[in-house]
């Protein structure tokens, strides 16, 4: 083995110019691989921060109608009890409640629909970066009352200022009508188009009073310590609450769609995955048939001197092996590059969109920024050397089934 | 002769008979007017019975013509105060509680007026079933039941959401019912008119009950406790800068 090792590494070396633009071309493969699936993987986490940990937390709690009706009597009542139980749970990083309601929001002059968003300002930052994406003024004050904060689209079409009360009209679960003042106290760009042009959050204890809908919430977004084992902690959760009226699912089964969107990270790896080196895997075969064509005599040589065709089998797929070390080695480090630049700066994909990067509805941040996943690069390097040595199997095949005394006469 | 020619051709004066047949435009103007005259002063009390709740307001409207009313409610205590005004589609609500008066966008029109089964756009619309829909006198009394029966379809361009409306109506002109039929077909809703009694000389239902039927057991239930016909009512009363003095 290690005599045929060293002859396929001189083997390689002797057409250095073939073998060198051979393992360049793979090479440049893997560094487009690596940077392609590093900005796959950018825009999938960003989508998972956006759609998931940004908006379906990582398990919710909420009452079984509300997911598929959204009405405001689904909801789940004695909140803070069902909060405790949350929090006393060892697995639980935070839990956030939401009261959602639709309402009439006026400025001085006009008015506008809006989705209201009761929330625990105290928790809510700890949840969400929502405190984060602000675009003037400032975030909920924990505790505090009568504040509002407005997406900017929202804040834009109510022609309303900071500092300013505005008023929200709502139909409350009694009937009567909802009424009351609150001083708009910062703007937000969250991301979702949908939020930020009818998005207002205030604090849940006012929409609460609002709605007559004391202590009830709609939903509770639950950030777990472990993200890799969500679906466990929702099992415990569920009978640490105990109640038929209060539903505990994972972000997969709240938002199917998400999920769905989610299994397409994958399913595109191997796309990309499978366009690049399909077409590397001839670029390999026609090296490896070139040099077994051009070494015919050689080899017949080698045949003749009573060495078995196994052995010569091996020798190819060593080459090969080789090779696919060399392009690996070297796409490596182009695709290091590559990576290193997506990561640090990102690609600009503002030309996409007027505000972002718009997929499915919902708007990313037009910079996307790489991220590498070492499995992703594990992928890559496995599947060169798999290509490498799958595409060299019938050049070596044919090596082994040369005969020898034809092979010797062959110019 | 003359009244020989005019007889043959069908515009016979019906001599020697007690009181004139009322003319299908004649009840269905009736039944339009039942709520509301030129002008009028009305305590209203309002029970709404829904799946998820129960409310009961007082309320006292003003209207003049068919484009301006003036709605204010006097309890519950928690809602007193609150006031609708409306001149002819706009709709603006004013809400004492934060000294703000806010006009419903268009987009909203669909949406439940203080919790009742009328919408917003109810409260708008001035449709009239004599002039917007086309009808046809479906029974006369003493064919299967006492009263006439209207059958109207609306104009094409007539601001109505209704497919049909079927109105029953007593022969002394006092509505007992009206059925509102969707596009389909479907049954969506019945007002229905009870408690007749004599006002200014006029017959006029003192109970208006809006039952919806996709709920069950739900409904809305106006009753006049005072209304005053004719009434003279200043214009004034009727503009925003009134609305908070109310």
């Amino acid at each position: 083995m290690r005599f045929l090792g060293t002859m396929a590494w001189r083997n390689l070396w002797r057409h250095r110019r073939r073998s060198l633009i051979t393992a360049v071309a793979m090479a440049f493969g893997v560094g487009m691989c690596m940077a392609t699936l590093a900005l796959t993987d950018g825009m999938f986490e960003s989508m998972f921060e956006v759609m998931v940990e940004q908006q379906l937390g990582h398990v919710q709690v909420h009452h079984p109608d509300y997911p598929s009706k959204r009405l405001l009597h689904d909801s789940v009542e004695d909140a803070s009890t069902i909060l405790a139980r949350i929090d006393a749970l060892p697995g639980t990083e935070v839990a956030s409640p939401q009261l959602n309601g639709f309402a009439l929001v006026g400025g001085e002059t006009k008015s506008s629909g809006a989705m209201l968003m009761g929330i625990d300002a105290a928790r809510s930052i700890r949840a969400s970066p929502l405190h984060e994406r602000l675009e003037e003024g400032r975030f909920l004050r924990p505790g505090a009352s009568g504040e509002i904060l407005l997406g900017h689209k929202l804040f834009e079409d109510l022609d309303a200022a900071l500092g300013e009360a505005v008023v929200v009209v709502t139909q409350a679960s009694d009937g009567s009508l909802g009424n009351a003042l609150f001083d708009v106290v910062g703007t937000f760009r969250s991301g979702n188009a949908q939020m930020d042009r009818s998005g207002a959050y205030l604090p849940l204890q006012d929409l609460q009073d609002l709605l007559v809908l004391p202590d009830q919430v709609h939903q509770i977004t639950v950030l777990t310590r472990d993200p890799g084992a969500i679906e466990a902690y929702a099992e415990e959760l569920s009978q640490a609450i105990g109640s038929d009226t209060v539903q505990v699912q994972p972000w997969w089964e709240a938002s199917p769609q998400t999920s769905q969107m989610m299994g397409m990270r994958d399913f595109s790896a191997l796309l990309i995955l499978g366009i690049v080196f399909g077409a590397a895997a001839f670029g390999v075969l026609n090296t490896m048939m070139m040099s077994v064509f051009e070494r015919t005599r050689e080899l017949g040589v080698l045949r003749a001197l009573g060495i078995r065709p196994g052995r010569l089998v091996w020798l190819i797929l060593i080459e090969s092996f080789f090779l696919a070390g060399l392009s690996a080695v070297i796409g490596l480090m182009i695709g290091g590059v590559l990576d290193w630049y997506i990561v640090v700066h990102g690609l600009d994909f503002s030309s996409a969109g007027e505000d972002g990067f718009s997929f499915s509805g919902i708007v990313l941040d037009p910079i996307i920024y790489g991220v590498v996943r070492p499995i992703s690069i594990a992928y890559i390097v496995v599947a060169v050397f798999v290509v490498s040595v799958l595409s060299s199997l019938w050049p070596a095949l044919r090596a082994a089934r040369l005969r020898p005394v034809e092979a010797i006469r062959s110019e | 002769m003359m009244w020989i020619l005019a007889a043959l051709l069908g515009g016979a004066p019906a001599w020697g008979q007690a009181p004139p047949e009322p003319t299908i435009e004649e009840l269905l103007n009736a039944t339009d007017d039942a709520s509301r005259g030129e002008s009028s002063i009305a305590v209203i009390r309002m029970e709404i019975k829904t799946s998820r709740y129960e409310r009961s307001m007082k309320m006292k409207a003003w209207s003049k013509g068919t484009e301006r009313s003036l709605i204010k409610i006097l309890e519950p205590a928690k809602d007193a105060g609150l006031t609708t005004l409306r001149v002819g589609d706009n709709l603006w609500n004013y809400l004492p509680k934060v000294d703000r008066t806010m006009k419903i966008p268009s987009g909203l029109m669909g949406g439940s007026w203080m919790g009742s089964h009328f919408t917003n756009d109810d409260l708008v619309r001035d449709s009239r079933l004599s002039e917007d829909f086309t009808y046809e006198l479906t029974q006369r009394p003493g064919e299967g039941g006492d009263n006439y029966i209207v059958s109207c379809v609306p104009k094409p361009d007539a601001p109505v959401v209704w497919g049909k409306v079927v109105a029953e109506i007593r022969p002394d002109k006092v509505p007992v019912k009206v059925d509102y039929y969707d596009d389909d077909g479907t049954l969506v809703r019945t007002m229905s008119y009870d408690d007749v009694r004599e006002v200014n000389g006029q017959l006029s239902p003192r109970i208006f009950q809006l039952t919806p039927h996709d709920k069950p057991g739900e409904y809305t239930r106006m009753t006049f406790e005072e209304l005053q016909l004719g009434a003279d009512i200043p214009d004034e009363m009727f503009n925003l800068q009134a609305l908070k003095k109310q």
